[in-house]
Formats: structure tokens, C-alpha cells, sequence
């Protein structure tokens, strides 16, 4: 309801007409409610309305800074010498192009491989992803420090198929 | 248009005289509309300057305009009322300039007789910064609430909202001083 309301002043301030009672006329359920807002409109429109004419001297001043920031902009433009074409270029396309390459490329062997290898880690011997668990059993083992750990990994592995693990 | 549009694109260039033509064109409505957001004739004065370099560093660095030039100033002064706020949030002072106060004194209705300039100037001021700059740019700059949305990036609704909470309150405050 207030948001029609919110609309509806709009409307009405849109209409732009001199007289308010004039618009309230194609509102007559909401004129109660309006007539007091585009009241209060008219009287803004005569505040903000009136010519504001700036000191002269205000606006020269500001004038003449612009001015001179303009030349000093112009200044520095001119004293880089641009080569027709060679403006904005990068100075090692071909590099910047490789480095982003091997970058994505790299991105995608890490990631296909970390999903490869979390998806064959429960896999069983005969299943078609159990040799790519092997290579990331034996790197996992080898990343434990201390013996105890190296112990420990092949039983943590197998916790889902066996209660004990005793060498 | 063609010619404003020649005028911009050598002004691109530093062009010194197109970018005089800009200034005057377009420094008394940036100063009007700044005098209006901050009361205060020495600060609006610096600020007009203030929003045309910055002008002239947005075509530096290639951050121009998209839809309407004008808005697009009024885009800037906005900002640097936003920061003129920021660093100095006391109020400022309320002086009003006397052509200003004469050409509002000429009765309109009953309320307007009721109501002095200086009234509606400190009521105003009462309103928050966003609800005073809804009615800057709609009464003052004339601007739809489109283009007002544009420049202080809300939507439509949003400002419509604002608008109406402005008048209401705007109302309120004259009210509650007359009794």
C-alpha cells in the first residue's frame, strides 16, 4: 500500500501541472493522502527552483584551475612519444600468453587428479579405478614422517573393512 | 547534439577551449546544485573546480561517461558532496545568498505565504543527506527519477521511496514549527 502510494506521488509529480487539485482529480481515493505531499513539492520546486546565480569571481577561479590542469595533462600526454600502433601494447604478448597457459594447464592436471584419486580411494581390486588409488596410497605413505604414522596409514585405510589392524 | 558530442570528443583531447566551452556551460548548474547540497557559497565555489578536474582525471584514466554527460558530472559533484561530508560532518554554516531569498518571498499559495525562505532552508537541512539530494536533483535539476536513480546508483523504487519520505518529513518539520 505505501509503495503504491510512493508511485502514485511520482505519477503525480510527473504530471508536472500547475495546479495540484487539477491532478488530484484522477486520484480522488488517494487525494487525501497527496494532497499535503505535492503540497510540500510545490514549495520545494520554488526553493530548489530559484536561479542561483555564482559569484562570478567563484566560477573564473575554478575556470582558470581547470585550465591549467588541462595543459599540464596535455603537457605530460605530449611528452611520452607514442609510435602509431605501439600505444597500450604489452610488451611480452607471447610470454604473458604461455605463463597463463601453463598456468591453467597445470590447474587442470592438479584438480583432475585430486578428484580421480578422491574418487578411487574406497575402490577395491577389479573395480576400474583401483589402480589410480595405488600411486596415491603409496605417495600418501610416503608423505608420513614417522614410523609410527607409516604404521598407522594402512590401518585408518582399512578401518571400513576390518575392526583390527595387527601386522 | 552533434556539436556536444564534437565538444566532449575534443575536450577527450585536451582541447583547451573545448574544455573552457564545457566549463561554461555546465559550472553554474554543478555550483547550483553543490550550493544546494552544502550551503556554504566558498565550498560549493571549490567543489565546482573540484568535479571538473576530477572530470578531466576520469577522461585521463578512460572512465567517461556511458549515457548522459550531464548526469555523469552530477555523478561526480554527488561524490564529492559524499566526501565533503565525511571529512567534515559538523553542519556548516547557513548563510543564504539574498537573490535567492527575494525571488522566494513571491507568495504561490497558502503555504508558501506561511512559509519564510529561511524556514524552509533550516527544514531542509533537517532532512538526511540522501533525501536532500533526491529533492536537489528532481526540483532543482529538474532530472526524472530515472536519471536521479542513475546517478546515486539505486534503483527507481529506491528513490522513489526517498522522495516520498523527503516530502513527508519535510512536511512534518514545517508543521511542527508553525505551531
Amino acid at each position: 500500500m505505501t509503495m503504491h502510494l510512493e508511485h502514485l506521488l511520482e505519477e503525480c509529480l510527473e504530471a508536472r501541472s500547475e495546479d495540484n487539485e487539477v491532478i488530484l482529480r484522477s486520484y480522488p481515493q488517494q487525494a487525501d493522502q497527496l494532497r499535503p505531499l505535492l503540497d510540500t513539492a510545490t514549495l520545494a520546486r520554488r526553493y530548489y527552483g530559484a536561479s542561483l546565480e555564482p559569484p562570478p569571481s567563484g566560477l573564473a577561479g575554478g575556470r582558470a584551475r581547470l585550465l591549467a590542469e588541462a595543459a599540464r595533462y596535455r603537457k605530460r600526454v605530449a611528452a611520452v612519444p607514442i609510435r602509431p600502433g605501439k600505444a597500450r601494447t604489452i610488451r611480452h604478448p607471447f610470454l604473458l600468453r604461455f605463463a597463463a597457459a601453463l598456468l591453467a594447464a597445470v590447474i587442470i592436471l592438479v584438480s583432475t587428479g585430486a578428484g580421480i584419486a578422491w574418487a578411487a580411494r574406497d575402490s577395491l581390486p577389479g573395480d576400474a579405478l583401483y589402480p589410480a588409488k595405488l600411486p596415491s596410497r603409496t605417495c600418501v605413505f610416503h608423505w608420513r614422517q614417522t614410523r609410527r604414522q607409516k604404521w598407522d596409514y594402512p590401518c585408518s585405510s582399512l578401518r571400513n573393512g576390518r575392526k583390527s589392524c595387527k601386522p | 547534439m552533434d556539436n556536444q558530442q564534437a565538444l566532449l570528443e575534443r575536450a577527450r583531447a585536451y582541447d583547451e577551449k573545448a574544455i573552457g566551452e564545457l566549463y561554461d556551460q555546465y559550472a553554474p548548474l554543478i555550483y547550483s546544485y553543490l550550493y544546494r547540497r552544502v550551503h556554504d557559497a566558498q565550498a560549493a565555489e571549490d567543489l565546482t573546480g573540484d568535479v571538473f578536474v576530477r572530470m578531466l582525471q576520469a577522461i585521463q584514466s578512460d572512465q567517461v561517461w556511458h549515457t548522459s554527460f550531464r548526469g555523469w558530472l552530477y555523478r561526480i559533484a554527488h561524490n564529492r558532496v559524499i566526501d565533503y561530508y565525511r571529512k567534515q560532518p559538523s553542519a556548516p554554516p547557513t548563510s543564504i545568498p539574498e537573490n535567492l531569498a527575494e525571488q522566494l518571498d513571491e507568495p504561490d499559495s497558502a503555504l508558501i505565504k506561511q512559509s519564510s525562505y529561511r524556514r524552509l532552508h533550516l527544514a531542509i537541512r533537517r532532512l538526511t543527506p540522501d533525501q536532500q539530494q533526491v529533492l536537489a536533483l528532481r526540483f532543482g535539476e529538474q532530472l526524472t527519477a530515472r536519471e536521479v536513480a542513475e546517478i546515486m546508483g539505486k534503483n527507481v523504487g529506491a528513490v522513489e521511496v526517498q522522495q516520498h519520505r523527503a516530502l513527508a518529513t519535510l512536511r512534518r518539520i514545517l508543521e511542527k514549527e508553525q505551531l
